[in-house]
C-alpha cells in the first residue's frame, strides 16, 4: 500500500455554471503512513483531443500545500482555485464547446530529490458559454495601483540584475542561462521577452546587518497577465566546494491583484532589514552569499521560473570591530610544555636502549621467526610472545611523538626560565580591523630580546561528500605576521610591556566550527631572543564581528 | 570586511563553476558517460533489472534519475544508511538508490515482483537478480572522453555565467586532457579545476 493517496475533488457548482471557469476544487490527501511533504503541487491543463498525459511545461500550476507533515490515518483537505486561460479561449476554441481539464497532483517529499507524480491524473468535462468571456477579454482593469509607474529603459540602473526571458536583459543573471536552456527545447519562440530585474539603491549592494535595505523589482510583461500576488523573497546560501548549506526563504509581500500588459514596465519598491543572520562570507571552499528575488503568482502561468531570477547583494557585519576571544585550548600548553619535555628526555634513551638490546643482543626479528617456525609452542605461546613486541612499537611512537613535542617544550621552557611568565592578552583595535596583542613579562636575568613576532594562521577544514566519498580538505588561508623589532637589553626584574599589532588582511572568514566546514584562527606569538631558545607559543582564538 | 565584493564577479561568473551543485542542477547538467537507451528500452518490459555499481562519484545517482525521466509515473526510492527503508509501492518500473541498504530478505522480497528495477547499490546484487529470475545489466560507468569532460566542462561555466555578453574565463582542451592524465578519477580533474578558479585573478584561458 503506498503511504499516501491523493484525491481530486472539483466544486461541480462553480464549473457548469461558467464559462472558461474558475476551476474550484479540494485536494483531498489521505495518509497511510507518516509523510513529510515540501510541497505538494497541482498542474492543470485543458485537454487537447486524444491528450493522455500532462504537458507540465504548458499546464496551469499552483502549490496547494507546503511543509506538511501528514500523520497516519489522517486526511487533509487543501482547497486550490485556478482561472482558465482567457487568451486561449479567446483565440482557439469555439464559444459553448465542451471542454475537459487533465488535473495532475505532484507530490515533493521532504529528503527525495523527485517528486511523485504517482497520485495519478484526472479529467472532468466542462461546458463553456460566452457568458464570462466578455468581461476577460480586455484585461486592462481602470483602477491601476498608484505604485505602478511606467518604467524608461534608460532608467534602468547599474545594479539592475534581471532576468529575460528572451535572453536580451542588459545584466543577465543564472536565470539567462535558464532561457538558453528553454531556447534549447524550444520554448522560447515569443518575439516578445518577459523581464523581471532587481535593482538596489546603493551601487555596490553592500549593507550592514541591522541597516535598511532598498531597492526595486521592475516587470516588464511579455503579455497580459493577471498579476495575484508579487513577493520579494530573500535568503542566504553557501557555495563552494563544501556541502550546501541555506537559510530560511524570508518574503515580503509587495502587490496583489493586478494586471500586467504586455511591453509596459511596471516598479514595485521594496525595504526590509536583517537584523540577524550571517555576513556575506569569502573563503576558498565555502563562501556564503546573500540572494533577493522576486516570486508571482501569474495567470497564465508564463513558461520561465521567476525564482532564478535573483540577484546577489552583500551583508556586512553591524560593525567592523573584530571581537578575538582566546580559546580555553591554550591552558593545556604550558602544562604539556612542563611534562613533555622532561617525560621525553627519559623516555627516548629508554627507548633507542631497548630497540638496540632487542635487535643486537636479542636478534629479535630473527627470535621471532624462530618462535613462529617450533611446533611446541602453542598459539597462545606465539601471541604471547609477541606482546613485549607491540609495546615496544606503542611506545616507540609515542617516544617518537614526545621527543618532538618535547623540543619545542623545552625551547619554551628554556626561554621563559629567562623571560619570567609570559603573558599575553589579545583584543580587536576599534575602528580598525586589526588585532592588538599585548605581551608582558618580567624577566629573570638580564636578556637580549631582537625582536617580537605575531603571525596569523587561518585553516579551512572542509567535508564534503563526492557521490558517496567523503573528502576532507585543509587549506591554509592566511599566514601573516608582523615583527616588531626591539634588539636592546632588558634588565633583570625590571617588568617589560609592548603590544604589537598585527592587520588582518581583507575578506578573511571569522572563526566557525561545524561538521562539514570549519575556520581556526590560531596567534602565534615569539620572543626573539639571543641565545638557543626562542619563546613560541599558538593560541587558537575565535574571532568574529 | 567592507571591501567584499559579489562573488567571482571579477571573471563575470557567479560561483566556481566546479563547485557542489544541487541535485536539480546536476540533473540538469550532467553529460551521460554512457548511452542509456537500450536500458531505457528494456526496463518498459518487467523481468529486467539495470544496476549501476562500484567507482564512487561517477554520477551513478544522476543517471539512475535521467533514466527515470523516461518513467515519470514510476517512483524513485532514496534509501539512506541507518534509516528506516520507507515502504517501496508496487510500481511496474522502480528506481531504487542504495538498494544495499535493504536487507537479503528485503532485497528478495522486492525482487520478486513483477516489474522492472533500476538500481544503484555499493554491492554487485547479479546473483540475487538471476536468483529471483531477472535478466540484468551490471553497469559499471566508465571515465569520461575528453570530448565529454570537455562539454561537461563548457556546460559547468556557462551555468555559472554571469553577464551573456562579458567573457569568462576559457578551460582549454590542453589542461583538461592533461589533468585527466595526472588522475584517473574524473571528480579529481573537477577539483583541480576548482582550484585553479579559486586562483585566478581575472578572464584568461586555464
Amino acid at each position: 500500500m503506498s503511504r499516501y493517496l491523493v484525491t481530486i475533488l472539483l466544486d461541480e457548482s462553480d464549473g457548469t455554471e461558467r464559462a472558461w471557469p474558475t476551476l474550484t476544487g479540494t485536494v483531498r490527501v489521505e495518509a497511510h503512513a507518516e509523510v513529510k511533504c515540501r510541497k505538494l503541487v497541482l498542474y492543470c491543463q485543458r485537454r487537447q483531443l486524444e491528450q493522455e498525459s500532462m504537458d507540465k511545461k504548458k499546464a496551469l500550476q499552483a502549490t496547494v500545500a507546503k511543509w506538511e507533515t501528514w500523520m497516519a490515518g489522517e486526511s487533509y483537505s487543501y482547497p486550490f482555485e485556478f482561472e482558465a486561460d482567457v487568451r486561449r479561449a479567446t483565440q482557439g476554441e469555439p464559444l459553448g464547446a465542451t471542454v475537459d481539464w487533465l488535473f495532475l497532483p505532484e507530490v515533493h517529499l521532504v529528503g527525495e530529490f523527485q517528486p511523485d507524480t504517482t497520485a495519478g491524473w484526472i479529467k472532468k468535462t466542462y461546458a463553456s458559454s460566452n457568458e464570462t468571456i466578455e468581461n476577460k477579454t480586455d484585461p486592462r482593469p481602470d483602477n491601476l495601483s498608484s505604485e505602478r509607474q511606467t518604467l524608461d529603459e534608460k532608467k534602468h540602473s547599474s545594479n539592475l540584475e534581471g532576468f529575460d526571458s528572451s535572453g536580451a536583459a542588459s545584466a543577465p543573471s543564472r536565470g539567462s542561462q535558464e532561457a538558453i536552456i528553454d531556447r534549447e527545447h524550444g520554448k522560447e519562440d515569443s518575439a516578445a521577452s518577459f523581464f523581471v530585474g532587481i535593482s538596489f539603491d546603493l551601487k555596490d549592494r553592500s549593507y550592514r546587518i541591522g541597516n535598511q535595505i532598498s531597492g526595486k523589482i521592475h516587470v516588464r510583461p511579455d503579455q497580459c497577465y493577471e498579476m495575484t500576488k508579487l513577493r520579494l523573497c530573500y535568503q542566504w546560501r553557501t557555495h563552494g566546494r563544501a556541502e550546501l548549506k541555506e537559510g530560511k526563504i524570508i518574503e515580503i509581500s509587495l502587490a496583489e491583484s493586478e494586471s500586467w500588459l504586455p511591453g509596459q514596465n511596471y516598479e514595485y519598491a521594496f525595504t526590509f532589514t536583517i537584523e540577524d543572520g550571517p555576513a556575506t562570507n569569502r573563503g576558498h571552499n565555502q563562501n556564503l552569499d546573500w540572494y533577493a528575488w522576486a516570486d508571482m503568482d501569474l495567470v497564465p502561468e508564463p513558461n520561465v521560473v521567476f525564482s532564478i531570477s535573483e540577484s546577489e547583494f552583500i551583508v556586512l557585519p553591524a560593525r567592523d570591530l573584530l571581537n578575538v576571544r582566546q580559546s580555553e585550548e591554550w591552558l593545556l600548553q604550558p602544562l604539556i610544555a612542563h611534562i613533555a619535555w622532561p617525560i621525553g628526555l627519559i623516555l627516548v634513551p629508554i627507548i633507542l636502549y631497548g630497540w638496540f638490546y632487542a635487535t643486537v643482543e636479542l636478534d629479535l626479528p630473527f627470535f621471532l621467526l624462530t618462535l613462529l617456525e617450533e611446533e611446541e609452542f602453542n598459539t597462545g605461546q606465539q601471541i604471547l610472545s609477541f606482546i613485549p613486541c607491540a609495546i615496544i612499537l606503542v611506545v616507540g611512537y609515542a617516544t617518537f611523538y614526545t621527543a618532538r613535542t618535547s623540543h619545542r617544550a623545552a625551547s619554551y621552557q628554556f626561554a621563559e626560565m629567562r623571560l619570567g611568565l609570559v603573558e599575553v592578552d589579545f583584543s580587536g583595535m576599534p575602528g580598525k580591523r586589526a588585532i592588538r596583542c599585548q605581551i608582558r613579562f618580567h624577566p629573570s636575568r638580564k636578556v637580549f630580546v631582537k625582536a617580537v613576532a605575531l603571525r596569523l594562521k587561518v585553516q579551512e577544514i572542509t567535508s564534503y561528500q563526492e557521490g558517496t566519498r567523503t573528502v576532507t580538505k585543509k587549506r591554509w588561508l592566511n599566514k601573516t605576521q608582523e615583527i616588531r623589532e626591539l634588539k636592546k637589553y632588558l634588565e633583570a626584574n625590571k617588568p617589560f610591556e609592548d603590544h604589537i599589532n598585527l592587520l588582518v588582511p581583507k575578506g578573511l572568514p571569522m572563526s566557525r566550527t561545524d561538521v562539514s566546514h570549519s575556520v581556526l584562527w590560531r596567534l602565534e606569538v615569539r620572543i626573539l631572543v639571543k641565545g638557543w631558545f626562542n619563546w613560541r607559543r599558538e593560541y587558537p582564538v575565535n574571532v568574529s564581528i | 570586511m567592507t571591501h567584499i565584493s559579489l562573488p567571482y564577479a571579477h571573471f563575470n561568473l557567479r560561483r566556481n563553476p566546479f563547485g557542489k551543485m544541487t541535485r536539480e542542477e546536476k540533473n540538469r547538467l550532467v553529460v551521460l558517460r554512457m548511452d542509456l537507451s537500450p536500458f531505457i528500452e528494456r526496463l518498459k518490459e518487467p523481468g529486467y533489472a539495470v544496476q549501476f555499481l562500484k567507482e564512487g562519484a561517477r554520477n551513478k545517482t544522476t543517471h539512475l534519475l535521467v533514466m527515470r525521466r523516461h518513467f515519470p509515473d514510476s517512483p524513485y526510492i532514496r534509501l539512506f544508511e541507518g534509516e528506516p527503508a520507507p515502504a517501496i509501492p508496487n510500481d511496474p518500473v522502480l528506481f531504487i538508490d542504495w538498494m544495499h541498504v535493504l536487507s537479503r530478505r528485503e532485497r528478495a522480497e522486492v525482487l520478486k515482483r513483477p516489474a522492472s528495477f533500476g538500481i544503484v547499490s555499493h554491492q554487485n546484487h547479479g546473483r540475487e537478480f538471476k536468483r529471483a529470475g531477472l535478466d540484468y545489466d551490471l553497469v559499471k560507468l566508465p571515465r569520461y572522453t575528453l570530448p565529454k569532460m570537455m562539454e561537461q566542462v563548457e556546460r559547468r561555466l556557462n551555468w555559472a555565467r554571469r553577464d551573456q555578453d562579458k567573457p569568462i574565463p576559457r578551460v582549454t582542451e590542453a589542461t583538461v586532457a592533461e589533468l585527466m592524465a595526472e588522475t584517473r578519477d574524473d571528480t579529481v580533474v573537477f577539483d583541480r579545476l576548482y582550484d585553479l578558479f579559486e586562483e585566478l585573478t581575472g578572464v584568461s584561458d586555464v
